[in-house]
């Protein structure tokens, strides 16, 4: 990025921008995921996330609408160097119990990320008195903290597994 | 780097790899959280970063035990994810100003590492607890709890400098912005 920042509502503009290429990323990445994973629970988590994701797209361009700016111009390099580090796990590992961990621990990296993010932008958008904006943002971050409850719930039951096929 | 592919079978060889690049994560957050703290102006914000830097220094100190004790490998292994948030966060801080801006870009920057290691040492926990290593699980979810708690400090932070709130800021908002804050 060459653009200096100088005011809270750019850096807004800034780290939305982030938000729409992480989550575009994601939609990328969830179907090979739900290939990826073997247990039945953990695939339709993540094809339920991938609709969630889509949603979330939409709320992001409905926000730039709203600013009247464009969503393009960033690619988030923190989303891309967790989807590269999951990928790279994954490929360690042989399908069945201990990919799905592998996937879930990525899964849940991923959600952990947006959160932060989703977090600090429904800040500024509320200081910035953007009720509109922030309202789209806390809906969905409700959602990405719901999807690595539904993670943490999975995993309690796959990790087990693991162990005892290990 | 297909020379180094070692298969990962089993929990215990997962849970030592995510050991070894969680271990990688945090020397890079020691050095990378002095460097958020050196780019902060707001006193708070800084000495809670200094703090962060202390932390992460002893995390890293306690994992390299907990490597030990499992006495497989211990060498760290490369986080990119760490190297790739911190890259961004360079990005924009390096361009943010006046002050105000920039320790927003800095919470931001500070706010992702939290919740990565919030992720991650609660993966590392849960392999812990399933693999029935319980004096390390109990360390690593002091860690969870840790990371949570310098997470909520720095989300107060946040809510207490946010540049935009209030009129006597209103400075860094832009002109539209400006008007309706005047206008109240």
């Amino acid at each position: 990025m060459t653009v200096k920042v100088t005011t809270v509502e750019q850096f807004l503009v800034e780290e939305l921008k982030d938000l729409y290429s992480a989550e575009t990323q994601i939609t990328k990445t969830l179907p090979k995921l739900v290939e990826a994973a073997s247990s039945v629970e953990l695939k339709s988590a993540f094809e339920h996330h991938l609709k969630e994701t889509e949603g979330h797209v939409e709320r992001l361009e409905k926000a730039f609408k709203i600013l009247g700016t464009s969503p393009r111009g960033e690619t988030c390099d923190g989303m891309k160097g967790i989807l590269a580090e999951g990928s790279e796990m994954l490929h360690e590992t042989p399908a069945g119990d201990i990919r799905d961990v592998v996937l879930i621990s990525a899964a849940q990296r991923v959600e952990h990320y947006e959160m932060a993010v989703y977090g600090t932008v429904r800040t500024y958008a509320e200081e910035l008195d953007r009720p509109d904006i922030a309202e789209l943002l806390r809906q969905t971050l409700e959602e990405e903290k719901a999807a690595d409850k539904k993670l943490t719930e999975i995993s309690q039951k796959v990790n087990l597994h693991a162990l005892r096929a290990a | 780097m297909k020379l180094l592919n070692e298969k990962i079978l089993d929990l215990k060889a997962l849970y030592v790899k995510e050991l070894r690049v969680l271990l990688s994560a945090e020397e890079m957050i020691a050095i990378k959280t002095q460097y958020l703290a050196d780019s902060a102006a707001d006193r708070g914000l800084v000495d809670t970063l200094e703090n962060q830097v202390e932390e992460s220094e002893a995390r890293a100190k306690r994992l390299r035990e907990i490597l030990q004790h499992v006495g497989d490998e211990v060498q760290p292994v490369k986080c990119k994810v760490v190297y790739a948030l911190f890259d961004d966060a360079e990005d924009i801080i390096k361009n943010a100003e006046p002050d105000g801006v920039r320790d927003a870009a800095v919470l931001a920057a500070a706010q992702r590492v939290k919740h990565f290691e919030i992720a991650s040492y609660g993966s590392v926990r849960e392999f812990a607890r399933a693999l029935e290593r319980k004096q390390e699980a109990e360390l690593l979810d002091e860690a969870v709890y840790d990371e949570g708690r310098a997470e909520l400090a720095l989300a107060k932070i946040g809510e207490r400098i946010n540049p935009a709130a209030g009129p006597k800021n209103s400075l860094n908002v832009q002109d539209g912005d400006r008007t309706k804050l005047e206008n109240r």
